[in-house]
């Protein structure tokens, strides 16, 4: 039969058109997905372009059967309730403008951090969508690749609704500008942005929806609301809980990828090193970050950070989630043990230095009151002996005062704090402060050094070096003086002077401007310079 | 002592109480514009640049970004997530393309879960009213194979869009492009809804895609199609030329015939008025695609103040190496016409054919090649089309 003739003719004949019944009907999404595996076809080129140690089987199968109109209709339903809420309800409540407005400086970070590692998943995603050889496969990771797109635009929008309606629009309106001078964002950028995206696909996945998806969002978003209705914001909430209904699907993405790999008797070799290193990944920066955030921007404190973290990610991540992945090889993470024991005092250290380089930030910072200091007390006995005592020296010597000349970071210095950058995690740490777990090691490699504070990330940099060669901060801006930084990174308001940042959050008292920094003269050395 | 706390505090006098007295008494600030430092497209920024502009991270090493320093972590070998090396192209500011119609997620999706809740509509009036009674029972046949071909061509070219989304090098750019592939996996799966829809309503109508992959894998009429879709799916790792050779010659070329001159514009003739609703919605993402495409690689990028003359070159070196396999590609369907119920003088006849190739490369000469200075002979292109076309059975 020719080409042309088969064409016509088709496998069943010539159909019977008069026979079609005249009811009513449509097609449901899981009638078109159903062939969804059928979509591709055999080729010689047809091979991810990124390379991978694994082998993703390619009949895997995803969970939720979504197509592209079901998808759309599913996430517009959300989209027009959330932005409802926001533009009409909460509006006419002035809702923005009842938070307490430590909760409203944190969310120049919190949103604004979500945010990139929002952005880095849609990379993330599109890798695993490269990866991938089952059409149902691509079609999991494509739906997140799209809903990180959402994500993104979600967590900018709690900014964009802060700085139309919130009380203080500095930081909210500017913090994509202001946060490459300030010395956390280099760590979110490994953990929730390169990270997801940059290395072999699975372990992308890993460190994507493995660990940050299934682990870290719970504290991160699902926590989170609770702390932000707590301290006065609805509209946090309101947004968050939205992005997190999707995460399921995303937590079904990382399962499916294990299930994609596990066949391959291969993979046993390098899935548990991967998982350790990807949960170290996550754990070194979010361990200590959420807790500083959480706990030191709050009036209204929920929760001790070491209960959250063991509820969430000891519990429920670690024992329930990777105990369901246990049938495939899957183990707890070696470093698990010492994440938990991090839990405890590793925010107070950040805190104590996210405090020290207040002029840094794209937020506002406050010293613990007598309210904050008796609560942590109360929760992290010899808190006071060890962090208190720093606070109510720098209270007295002056820090919230611009007249006075005095900043923390100076102080440090004076008296021997030396602060470094972790090379792996980009998380700032000092050894002699420290109350958590920090054992400083100074490797050399290609003519330059790199200091570290675990050995996790020391052995993650011995086995890759080339994954890890960047300037940490203070390479970036060593010789700076501090109000040089302020403004070329356009940390001013609009009036040009007063700074973004400020020591601290006194409604009426005076505000710090880039004159009153000036006067003091931090010029920013760098660590490793002493260890010539 | 222990915090006590509302879990809505904006409910609770006391802690209402603290926020008063926390709150400062004068403004805080005047600047409520969100990306206030992002230079707006038109006269002021709107929503679409506020939430997306600079949200892309570590871009010092790219022209028009922000950032500073290095990425922090990086493929094994040493490469950044998202380099200059991924692209022929150079751009001193990648930051000034904008999507032409600012679809950021929420508009985006509502348009298309519009889309999506009308196809419901329709196919459910369609099939009440048995508009299905009407087609030629050869037609479907068509679209049984020939039709079904189309999920793949949308599907290779889906896929193509992959390591575009993951390479591309600005926020605006990657957004676009993760929605416009997505557009083609929605073009591909809507074929597919169209025939699984038919076999409900005539069961005899076999909703599997066996003979649309045979034809596909097997028959003339896709083979070099389906080379080129291949190699524009998994043997292109340039993201801009990915965008150019998809949305800039193949498809404005080859799915543009496919889908308006030939299934949209001759089912009509044989009864079915149900292809051409489907295809439309096609045809709104490809016009998409299309214009985004135009404005990033010729509008923006060859224009560039520094390198617009390099990427001028580079777009038109694309150009000359895509082309020939896309006038290769919709040579070899005009086998399709040889397997058609019958013919129709004026729609299908050689006159009529040698119009609608025309028609399709005098619009992308206007859209693409002219813009790009891409210098074409039209006539002879026609010609090498028409060499492939065959003539079927008159009626």
């Amino acid at each position: 039969m020719t080409d042309e003739a088969q064409a016509k003719r088709g496998r069943g004949g010539l159909h019977d058109v008069m026979s079609a019944t005249r009811v009513p009907t449509s097609t449901k999404p899981q009638e078109v997905h159903k062939w969804l595996q059928d979509f591709s076809w055999e080729f010689e080129k047809n091979r991810t372009k990124y390379g991978t140690k694994y082998n993703m089987a390619n009949d895997t199968r995803e969970q939720f059967k979504l197509t592209a109109k079901e998808y759309a209709r599913m996430e517009a339903v959300k989209d027009e309730r959330q932005y409802g809420t926001l533009l009409d309800g909460l509006d006419r409540l002035g809702a923005a403008k009842q938070a307490h407005p430590r909760w409203a400086e944190v969310m120049k970070v919190f949103s604004n951090f979500l945010e990139c590692g929002e952005f880095n998943a849609i990379a993330g995603s599109a890798l695993l969508w490269d990866s991938a050889s089952s059409p149902e496969q691509k079609n999991g990771y494509l739906s997140q690749v799209v809903d990180e797109i959402r994500h993104t635009n979600q967590a900018a929008y709690v900014n964009h609704y802060y700085a139309k309606h919130g009380n203080d629009p500095a930081g909210h309106n500017a913090g994509r500008q202001v946060r490459s001078i300030g010395p956390a964002f280099a760590g979110v950028k490994r953990a929730f942005g390169d990270g997801f995206n940059a290395g072999d696909a699975v372990e992308c996945s890993i460190n994507l929806q493995l660990v940050a998806e299934a682990c870290y969002t719970n504290p991160l978003i699902v926590a989170l609301t609770e702390w932000a209705a707590a301290n006065g914001d609805e509209i946090t909430p309101t947004i968050f809980t939205s992005i997190q209904t999707d995460e399921m699907r995303h937590m079904a993405n990382g399962y499916q990828t294990i299930v994609s790999i596990v066949n391959d008797p291969e993979a046993s070799k390098h899935i548990n090193r991967d998982i350790n290193s990807a949960f170290w990944t996550q754990t070194k920066y979010f361990t200590p970050v959420l807790g500083y955030l959480f706990e030191y921007f709050s009036d209204n404190k929920v929760e001790a950070w070491y209960k959250t973290w063991n509820r969430w990610v000891y519990e429920d991540w670690a024992g329930i989630w990777l105990g369901r992945l246990s049938k495939y090889g899957i183990e707890s993470p070696p470093s698990l043990r010492e994440a938990k024991h991090e839990a405890l005092w590793g925010h107070h250290d950040v805190a104590l230095l996210a405090y020290a380089l207040w002029p840094t930030h794209h937020y506002g910072h406050s010293l613990p009151n007598e309210r904050d200091m008796a609560w942590f007390e109360e929760n992290y006995p010899g808190w006071y002996d060890h962090y208190g005592v720093i606070y109510d020296e720098w209270r007295e010597l002056g820090c919230e005062d611009p007249s006075s000349g005095f900043l923390p970071s100076q102080w440090l210095l004076e008296n021997g704090h030396i602060p470094y950058i972790d090379a792996v995690s980009g998380v700032p740490f000092c050894p002699s402060l420290a109350k958590g777990s920090c054992d400083l090691s100074i490797i050399e490699y290609n003519g330059k050094k790199y200091a570290f504070s675990d050995k996790w990330g020391e052995r993650q940099f011995l086995e890759e070096p080339e994954r890890f060669e960047a300037h940490n901060w203070f390479e970036k801006f060593e010789g700076w003086e501090l109000s040089e930084m302020v403004i070329a990174s356009g940390g001013v308001r609009a009036d040009g002077k007063t700074m973004m940042a400020q020591p601290h959050l006194n409604g009426g008292g005076k505000m710090w401007t880039v004159e009153d920094l000036k006067k003091c003269g931090m010029v920013v050395p760098n660590p490793l310079g002493l260890h010539e | 002592m222990s915090s006590t706390y509302s879990k809505h505090s904006i409910f609770d006098p006391e802690a209402i109480k603290r926020v008063q007295e926390a709150l400062p008494k004068e403004p805080q600030g005047r600047q409520p514009t969100m990306n206030y430092f992002l230079k707006p497209e038109g006269r002021r920024l709107n929503e679409y640049e506020q939430l997306i502009g600079f949200t892309m991270q570590s871009g010092d090493q790219l022209g028009g970004g922000i950032e500073s320093g290095d990425f922090q972590q990086k493929h094994p070998g040493g490469r950044g997530a998202y380099v200059a090396e991924t692209t022929e192209l150079r751009s001193s500011d990648w930051w000034v393309f904008r999507d032409p119609n600012k679809n950021w997620f929420f508009p985006y999706v509502k348009a298309k879960s519009e889309e999506g809740r009308h196809t419901d509509r329709h196919l459910a009036a369609y099939s009440a009213s048995g508009d299905i009674r009407g087609v030629n029972p050869e037609w479907l046949n068509i679209v049984e194979g020939l039709y079904g071909g189309l999920v793949f061509m949308e599907y290779g070219l889906f896929n193509a869009h992959s390591s575009a989304t993951k390479d591309s090098l600005s926020d605006f750019i990657k957004m676009w492009i993760a929605e416009i592939g997505f557009d083609k996996n929605d073009a591909a799966q809507m074929v597919q809804t169209q025939r699984v829809f038919i076999n409900k309503i005539l069961p005899s109508f076999p909703a599997d895609l066996d003979s649309a992959k045979h034809m596909w894998m097997q028959l003339p009429v896709y083979s070099k199609m389906r080379e080129t879709v291949q190699e524009l799916w998994q043997g292109t790792y340039d993201w801009a030329e990915i965008i150019w050779s998809v949305h800039g010659v193949f498809d404005p070329i080859v799915g543009q015939f496919m889908r308006r001159e030939f299934f949209s514009r001759l089912a009509p003739l044989y009864g079915d008025n149900l292809t051409p609703w489907i295809q439309s919605q096609a045809q709104d993402y490809a016009q998409t695609a299309k214009l985004g495409t135009k404005k990033l690689m010729v509008d923006v990028l060859s224009q560039d103040e520094t390198f617009g003359a390099h990427n001028a070159t580079v777009v038109d070196a694309w150009t000359e190496k895509w082309l020939p396999d896309t006038i290769a590609s919709l040579k070899g369907f005009m086998a399709a016409y040889e397997m058609l119920p019958y013919q129709v003088e004026g729609f299908t006849d050689k006159k009529s054919v040698e119009a609608s190739v025309r028609l399709v490369l005098n619009d992308w000469v206007t859209d693409f090649a002219k813009p790009a200075n891409y210098s074409v002979d039209v006539d002879a292109l026609v010609q090498e089309v028409m060499s492939g076309y065959k003539q079927g059975v008159t009626q």
